[in-house]
């Protein structure tokens, strides 16, 4: 039986959220909460980690994916997606994920930004293990790049070659999308402490990330084809997901040194 | 509100947003423009079903076999698949009469969809086919005129080289009819009473650079009432930044309830 997929709205009325259910064909023997990655990365990628999802749940791991509030299929516009809030989502998508999946051990797979936010909660919220995808490392850096990019785009005669100068974008706007006055100042403020923290950690990435520096239970390393979507607006092609089976099926290949808490 | 419906026997889904403004009987949907899933470049899809529920349409939107969340499911073809959404919103709205629309390969399938079926009786295209003509060379010219002297002879070299006969080209990545059908599909539509809006964006400089293209792309149909053509150079192919995004959004609600 092909693992099934369920859409789903859960939150309360105030803090709807949408997700994505992958359920794998008997019962769950763990399931992974993926944080997804923010703002243009979220679309770019959006088709491949819902393959990977797929691809979990056919190990066993029920997956959830969901979308933060404002983004998305989520309730809410642009400016509701602020980063200090960003917790709540997570902890709301935890107890949707096993409220459907009753005694199986949570896993949190944070996808680059989200990162930021999940790292700091995984302990709270009684996560086994922690699954750092292209991490995020730095807010504040991060920020930065952005900023940097979208004038780039703004400028580029690639996107507008028509245009004489800039496209005009409001003081707020970031990467394409109408964010609220708080949203720089909060992603700044996160960032991932290198040391080890208490939950088992697995980081996957290219072998040049910084990331791969951090201390972690496992180093996956991911080809360029896989991790090069983040740096890409246009979705001129998919990502492969062939090209990430191999760190996928090593992170599969002992689930229950991930489902049991160290 | 927005809510699930199942779509494919239960492999795939959409997401209806229900009017909230006196229902029109009218539906709304939204196809995949090009591999972005079913919330749209930037979220455009989302913000336009509910502006335009607000309006009193109820708004579809999903995502075409293989692209989104969509398994390759048991539709031959994107029109079946669209086909039956068509069909999914009716049942479950009580709609009778269509838009569709969307942007690049969107424009692509909601032509066909509107060709072909009578229940569409608005037609949403944007970043259409074009026909080059000769006012796309003159657009060429125009473009590297506007550009330092320093970069003309590469810009040269890249409009007139000769390209690959065996090299990938817009047949490889759009999906139009040739341009006698177009014209005679498109008068067939008019005369059913569609409405259709063409919006193009400067993005698509590959084949569109002067807004007199557009005059031999719709030919006699060009005047009709019934059909409104809009060339925004300024704007790029994603609709990028949200003030245009705002525009695009504001222009197609006007057109949508004249």
């Amino acid at each position: 039986m092909e693992p099934l997929l369920q859409p789903v709205y859960f939150g309360p009325p105030a803090r709807r959220l949408f997700g994505v259910h992958h359920a794998p064909s008997e019962p769950a023997l763990g399931c992974v909460l993926m944080c997804p990655p923010l703002l243009n990365e979220h679309f770019r990628s959006y088709r491949f980690f819902s393959q990977v999802a797929s691809q979990l749940a056919g190990a066993g791991l029920a997956c959830l994916r969901f979308d933060y509030l404002g983004t998305g299929d989520s309730d809410g516009g642009d400016d509701q997606f602020n980063p200090a809030e960003c917790n709540l989502d997570i902890a709301l998508a935890a107890g949707e994920l096993r409220r459907r999946n009753e005694g199986a051990p949570l896993i949190l797979m944070a996808i680059r930004g989200s990162a930021l936010f999940a790292h700091r909660q995984a302990e709270d919220l009684g996560a086994s293990a922690l699954w750092l995808w292209q991490p995020v490392l730095d807010g504040a850096g991060y920020v930065r790049e952005l900023e940097k990019r979208d004038r780039f785009e703004r400028g580029s005669r690639y996107r507008y070659p028509l245009l004489r100068g800039m496209a005009a974008a409001n003081a707020q706007d970031l990467m394409g999308f109408a964010l609220s006055a708080r949203f720089r100042s909060e992603l700044s403020a996160y960032s991932i402490d290198r040391q080890p923290g208490s939950v088992r950690t697995a980081v996957l990435a290219h072998q040049e990330d910084p990331a791969m520096q951090l201390a972690a239970d496992a180093r996956l390393e991911l080809p360029l084809s896989v991790t090069a979507w983040s740096d890409e607006l246009d979705l001129a092609s998919l990502i492969p997901l062939r090209d990430a089976r191999d760190a996928l099926e090593a992170l599969v290949s002992d689930i229950p040194r991930w489902t049991t808490h160290g | 509100m927005d809510e699930l419906l199942s779509l494919d026997g239960g492999r795939s889904f959409g997401i209806l947003t229900r009017a909230t403004a006196d229902a029109r009987g009218r539906a709304v949907l939204l196809f995949n423009a090009g591999l972005i899933h079913r919330v749209g470049p930037f979220r455009l899809h989302v913000h336009l079903a509910h502006r335009l529920a607000a309006q009193g349409f109820d708004v579809f939107r999903f995502d075409l076999p293989r692209i989104g969340d969509a398994p390759a499911g048991t539709h031959a073809t994107q029109e079946s698949a669209a086909g039956e959404a068509l069909d999914m919103v009716q049942g479950a709205t009580g709609a009778t009469s269509f838009i569709v629309g969307g942007l690049c390969s969107a424009a692509d399938l909601s032509w066909k969809m509107a060709v072909a079926d009578t229940r569409v009786d608005g037609l949403l295209l944007i970043d259409s086919m074009a026909v080059r003509s000769r006012w796309f060379r003159v657009g060429q010219l125009q473009l590297l005129l506007k550009r330092p002297v320093s970069s003309w002879p590469r810009m040269a070299w890249r409009f007139l080289k000769p390209k690959p006969a065996d090299g990938p080209g817009l047949a490889d990545f759009r999906d139009w009819p040739d341009h006698a059908t177009f014209k005679s599909d498109l008068e067939k539509m008019l005369e059913r009473g569609v409405k259709v809006l063409a919006l193009y964006t400067g993005g698509v400089a590959q084949y569109l650079l002067h807004r007199r293209q557009l005059d031999a792309t719709f030919g006699a149909s060009r005047r009709h009432p019934g059909l409104q053509v809009e060339y925004w150079p300024g704007v790029d192919h994603l609709v990028f930044v949200p003030p245009d995004r705002q525009r695009v959004m504001e222009r197609i609600s006007q057109w949508a309830t004249p």
